[in-house]
Parts: C-alpha cells; sequence; structure tokens
C-alpha cells in the first residue's frame, strides 16, 4: 500500500490555515519525511476539506528539504501526490516556487 | 582688375570692431544653442525614459498589487461587519469562515502580485514580499483563534478586531512600497 500522510491528524478540525515555517518544520518532524522523502514509493499527502490555506511559509517548512533533496519539481510531484482541491493545490503549487526562487537567489548571490 | 583684400579675423584694423563683435556675438549664440538643443534632447530622452517606466511599472506591476490589496480591503469590510454584528456567535463565526476562504484567496493573489514585482525589470529591489508573510500568518492565525473561540467577548471579538488592525496594517504596509517606488523611479 502507498504510504501517505493525513494532514487532519495534525489539524485535528482545529484549524482552517496552516501558517508559519516553524509549524511546518514541527509537521515535517511528526510525519518524518526525513525518512518519506527516501522511500521507493509515490507518497500521498492528504489534506483535510475543512481547510482553507497552507501558506507559503508552512510548506516551506515542511517541503523545503524534501523539495531540494528530490531536486525539481516533476520529481517532487511525483513523489508527493497531493489530494486537494485546486483552491489547495495552487496554494502547493505556490509554495513550490517560492521553495525554487529562493534557491535561484541563493545560487545567483 | 582689382583683388579684394582677405578677411583676416581678429586682425585689428582690418575689420571694424563693430563687425568683430557681430561675428563672435553670432559664434556664442550659435554654441550656445547647440548646448542648449543637446540639453533640451538629453532631458526629453530623460522624460520619455522615465514616463515609459511608469507606464510600464503602473500597468504591470502596481495594478496587480492594488486589485489585490483591494480584494482584501473588500474582505476587511466584511470582517469588520461581523465585529459589530449583533448576531450570535456561532453564526457570526459561520459568517467569518466562510470570509475565510475569499481572504485567503486574496492573499494569495498579493502574494502572487508581490512575487512577480520582485522579479520585475520595472520595479526596483527585491524587497517587495518584506513583511508581507508576517501579515498572513497573523491574520490566518487570528482568524482561527476567532472560530476556535469560546467567549464571544472575551476571545472572539478582540481577535476580530486584531484581524481587522491586521489588514488595514497590510494595506499600509505594501500601498506605501507601492507608492514609494514611484518616487524612486522618477528619481532614477
Amino acid at each position: 500500500m502507498m504510504p501517505q500522510i493525513d494532514l487532519a491528524t495534525f489539524t485535528e478540525g482545529k484549524v482552517r490555515n496552516l501558517t508559519g515555517q516553524e509549524r511546518g518544520l514541527s509537521a515535517r518532524a511528526s510525519y518524518g519525511l526525513q525518512t518519506l522523502d527516501d522511500e521507493a514509493e509515490p507518497v500521498t499527502v492528504i489534506i483535510p476539506p475543512e481547510l482553507d490555506a497552507i501558506s507559503t511559509s508552512f510548506f516551506q517548512g515542511m517541503f523545503a528539504d524534501s523539495l531540494r533533496k528530490l531536486g525539481s519539481r516533476d520529481r517532487f510531484l511525483n513523489h508527493y501526490r497531493f489530494s486537494a482541491g485546486p483552491h489547495l493545490l495552487t496554494q502547493i503549487n505556490r509554495g513550490i516556487e517560492a521553495v525554487e526562487t529562493r534557491r535561484q537567489s541563493a545560487f545567483s548571490h | 582688375m582689382e583683388v579684394a583684400e582677405p578677411l583676416v579675423v581678429g586682425a585689428v584694423g582690418s575689420v571694424p570692431f563693430w563687425h568683430q563683435i557681430a561675428f563672435w556675438a553670432a559664434v556664442a549664440s550659435l554654441v550656445w544653442n547647440l548646448i542648449n538643443t543637446a540639453r533640451t534632447e538629453v532631458l526629453q530622452h530623460r522624460n520619455r525614459t522615465t514616463a515609459t517606466r511608469l507606464e510600464e511599472y503602473r500597468s504591470q506591476v502596481r495594478a496587480p498589487i492594488i486589485i489585490a490589496l483591494t480584494a482584501i480591503s473588500d474582505q476587511r469590510l466584511l470582517v469588520e461587519a461581523v465585529a459589530i454584528s449583533a448576531k450570535e456567535v456561532s453564526s457570526r463565526k459561520q459568517d467569518l469562515q466562510a470570509l475565510n476562504q475569499d481572504l485567503v484567496r486574496g492573499f494569495g493573489k498579493l502574494e502572487d502580485a508581490l512575487s512577480r514585482a520582485n522579479a520585475s525589470r520595472f520595479a526596483t529591489g527585491d524587497d517587495w514580499l518584506t513583511g508581507f508573510e508576517t501579515f498572513q500568518n497573523n491574520s490566518f492565525n487570528l482568524v482561527d483563534r476567532a472560530i476556535s473561540s469560546v467567549r464571544p467577548d472575551a476571545d472572539f471579538a478582540p481577535a476580530v478586531q486584531e484581524l481587522v488592525r491586521e489588514l488595514k496594517g497590510l494595506h499600509g504596509h505594501v500601498a506605501q512600497r507601492a507608492e514609494a517606488e514611484i518616487e524612486t523611479i522618477i528619481r532614477r
């Protein structure tokens, strides 16, 4: 069976917005993403329907290291498969772009 | 046949004094005109470049930012309405939950517009997103705090009022940066 992460266990139905890099790092640690990054199988990320926002800072805290480790947006999205509505997928996309922009600007300096 | 005597400029005595004055005045006037023409052309070129830069900045950078800010301001007015509503708190929480979705969309649009400003060649600096994250995180956390509040007066109302202040702060912060850019372009 495909490994999966259900963010509902993190939000516990109490929040509608996931924000902050620290919180993202905490989610990364609690789901063991450091290990999941190396999984051979793709990982499904289930985003609960009651969630309205995943801020760029939260995404960066949770997934920036995975994105760097996997090397590219395509490989990242192939490994982590997000199950969410289009509205939240747009925010995931924004988070990926922010990580990539930050990486490019770090290289250019 | 009579040969005309060559005119030797400056040779005192060969050309009448007043003719020499008129000649040098004409030369000076010509040089002055040339300098003025060159200076006017440089100024006109600079003005045209500034006007083009301003136009591109206004249409490509500032306009999307203002549109997103206006959308957020519209949401802020609705949040203010929730703050003064006489409805039951449970009902006001539902209203706020519905507003949150539009608020999140507004923040998303603003983040995109500011990211484009960072990358745009029509805007200076890459500091456009500075401060945005703090306003966004604070606003989203305040929505969550209000929705999960238990005591209507002690928790819900203060969280909503603080949210209104945060959204006003965001508007002022971003609008100030967008206006300051116009000054920067004009002074370049």
